[in-house]
């Protein structure tokens, strides 16, 4: 089982797809971190320090109701929130808070679902196409082993690559927060959002590598699990929502955000914890999984 | 022992729009040890899906398939470790170089680089081995797949039509390659429709038709059991000739410019004694023996009966 597993993560990285799909990812990250550098300025922190002051007079005068376009009659506490929101400063901030990185980070999950996604459905798709899964059980016909090491080969690559692209990005941003912008509230916390956002993003990776694999395992084409992938996240999902509401808490992409953003939902009819979405995602995969391998145990190889 | 068996072999694959196929209907074969087996069928006949059988590629509708000694459906990957193989154009990743794709395989029974060079020297592929499978001619393809096949320095070869694609030098060179194989002792059963190939390579051979063998056995025996096991006699004249032969209470009749007898070649000695004896001498004398193709040609048509079965 070490040997076949080994064979296959070598045969990951041999592809070609996956290099490009690396390549092309971190141009990506490379790119979106230039941007941010180049957009963003350094800015005098006595200037910005004098607006904040003058900005929190404001808000003080619009609690007690001296400024205009702000309704009356608000409890206090919510006019204090209007009014923080309705102030704004006269100098705009264009500094890169580089303390923003966690929400980066889940920003990047969708991308990195649908490349674990694209990853793990190429990974046994392009073995169906060019006929090699004959060629592999000519000398290891167990097949149960042979599914399941591709499945970690899979699994391992999509967390590698999206930890690996999320260090990537973190360290491509640093010049932007140490010369164009701030390091403020970096601090013990902060290091364990980041990791808590990077772990919670990768797994979410190899979820989307997991269903990706077993959903071309069982068709034998890499091109329909992508499809079935656009098919369910771009209309079926949509059409959920907006004909059957009340299903929504059983939607694999509303339980990922719950997943990534670590944040309780309370869905129509059911709340659920990050840890029950979790779970939900993982009896999802789960059941996906037991299908593609007992279809792999009886499928003939022609 | 026979290396492999395979007992009342029937795959029927079912359609996806209803209705079904038979392959292989009840096949029976013995390969005994050593040398080389032929296999032999036209298109359809059922030989791949027989060597997906044997190869656990395929899971039989009834009967039962034994490699070595081993039930396939249950201890095959005892056994599989001893056996090469090639089923129909080797599939290699074509991204991969030739080496690349012999060492991913290489790795899951412990092969190391030099037994994968001596290999692909062995094939005639060590001075393309690092280019990739996608710019491999089909004849090159070919000699990757048996590299394949020989890298774990098997016991038993299962080949499915080895020398598909490949030029005559080539086809040549894999002929001597299967033969030199079948001499030091492995089992070479390869599937073929190359019947020259098959008559100048094997030393048994298995004619299956719809499914089903229809003759087994040495490929001398084979060819005798054809229609025209006996003596092609030549003589000035065939009339005289003939009637000595009736005379002497042996059939004969004639053909064209010569007479067939119905005699095997071994008794060859009556045909000249009695002749000569009545002063009709010979210009040919030669066993009457049917070639491998017209054997085949007649084993696997079409018999309405069998088929409507």
């Amino acid at each position: 089982m070490t040997a076949l597993m080994a064979v296959e993560v070598r045969r990951v990285f041999s592809r070609r797809l996956v290099r490009v799909s690396v390549a092309l990812a971190v141009l990506a990250l490379l790119a979106g971190a230039a941007i941010a550098f180049l957009v963003s300025r350094d800015m005098d922190q006595a200037a910005l320090a004098q607006a904040e002051a003058a900005r929190q007079a404001q808000v003080q005068q619009c609690i007690t109701g001296q400024v205009d376009g702000v309704p009356a009659g608000l409890p206090a506490q919510q006019r204090a929130e209007v009014c923080e929101q309705h102030i704004s400063s006269p100098i705009q901030d264009r500094r890169f808070h580089y303390e923003s990185l966690p929400g980066i980070l889940g920003g990047m999950s969708w991308f990195a679902i649908l490349l674990g996604w694209l990853l793990g459905a190429s990974l046994v798709g392009a073995e169906w196409h060019a006929g090699t899964m004959a060629t592999l059980l000519t000398w290891e016909p167990r097949r149960v082993r042979v599914l399941l090491a591709k499945l970690v080969a899979a699994g391992a690559l999509a967390f590698t690559l999206a930890m690996a692209l999320q260090l990537l990005l973190g360290a491509a941003l640093l010049p932007a927060g140490l010369w164009r912008g701030t390091t403020d509230g970096i601090d013990a916390d902060w290091m364990g959002s980041v990791s808590g956002v990077s772990l919670r993003v990768a797994a979410v990776a190899v979820v989307g590598a997991l269903i990706g694999f077993s959903i071309a395992a069982i068709s034998r084409n890499t091109a329909a699990a992508l499809g079935i992938a656009f098919g369910y996240f771009a209309i079926v999902e949509n059409a959920i929502r907006g004909l059957r509401p009340h299903w929504t808490p059983w939607l694999l992409g509303d339980n990922l955000a719950v997943v990534i953003t670590n944040q309780p939902q309370n869905f129509p009819l059911v709340d659920r914890s990050a840890l029950g979405a979790a779970t939900l995602v993982g009896c999802y995969t789960l059941a996906l999984l037991v299908a593609a391998v007992a279809t792999f145990r009886r499928r003939d190889i022609t | 022992m026979d290396i492999i068996e395979v007992v009342g072999l029937r795959k029927q694959y079912r359609r996806l729009r209803g209705g079904s196929h038979v392959a292989v209907d009840g096949l029976d074969l013995a390969v005994p040890q050593g040398g080389v087996f032929g296999f032999l069928g036209p298109n359809g006949a059922g030989k791949t899906t027989t060597i997906r059988c044997l190869l656990g590629l395929v899971a039989p509708t009834a009967g039962s398939c034994r490699l070595l000694g081993a039930d396939v459906g249950r201890d095959l990957p005892r056994v599989l470790g001893r056996v090469g193989s090639i089923v129909e154009t080797p599939a290699l990743f074509p991204t991969m170089s030739g080496r690349r794709n012999l060492e991913l395989l290489g790795r899951l029974h412990g092969i190391g680089p030099r037994q994968i060079t001596a290999t692909l020297e062995r094939v005639g592929l060590a001075e393309r081995a690092d280019d990739l499978v996608k710019r491999y001619s089909l004849g090159m393809r070919q000699r990757l797949g048996l590299a394949a096949a020989l890298l774990k320095d098997p016991e038993v070869l299962i080949l499915d039509e080895p020398a598909n694609g490949l030029d005559p030098a080539g086809i040549k060179e894999v002929r001597d390659l299967l033969r030199g194989l079948g001499d030091e002792g492995r089992t070479v059963f390869v599937s073929s429709h190359l019947l020259s190939e098959v008559r100048q390579t094997c030393d048994r051979v298995a004619i299956l038709a719809r499914g089903r063998c229809v003759a087994a056995g040495p490929v001398t025996d084979v060819l005798a059991n054809g229609h025209g096991a006996g003596l092609l006699v030549r003589l000035d004249d065939l009339d005289r000739g003939r009637a000595v032969l009736a005379a002497a209470g042996i059939p004969a009749s004639r053909d064209g410019d010569a007479l067939r007898v119905a005699l095997p070649p071994a008794e060859a000695a009556t045909v000249t004694h009695g002749l000569a004896g009545q002063g009709l001498y010979l210009t040919e004398l030669r066993p009457d023996e049917a070639d491998l193709e017209t054997v085949f040609l007649e084993l696997t048509a079409e018999r309405p009966l069998e088929v409507a079965r």
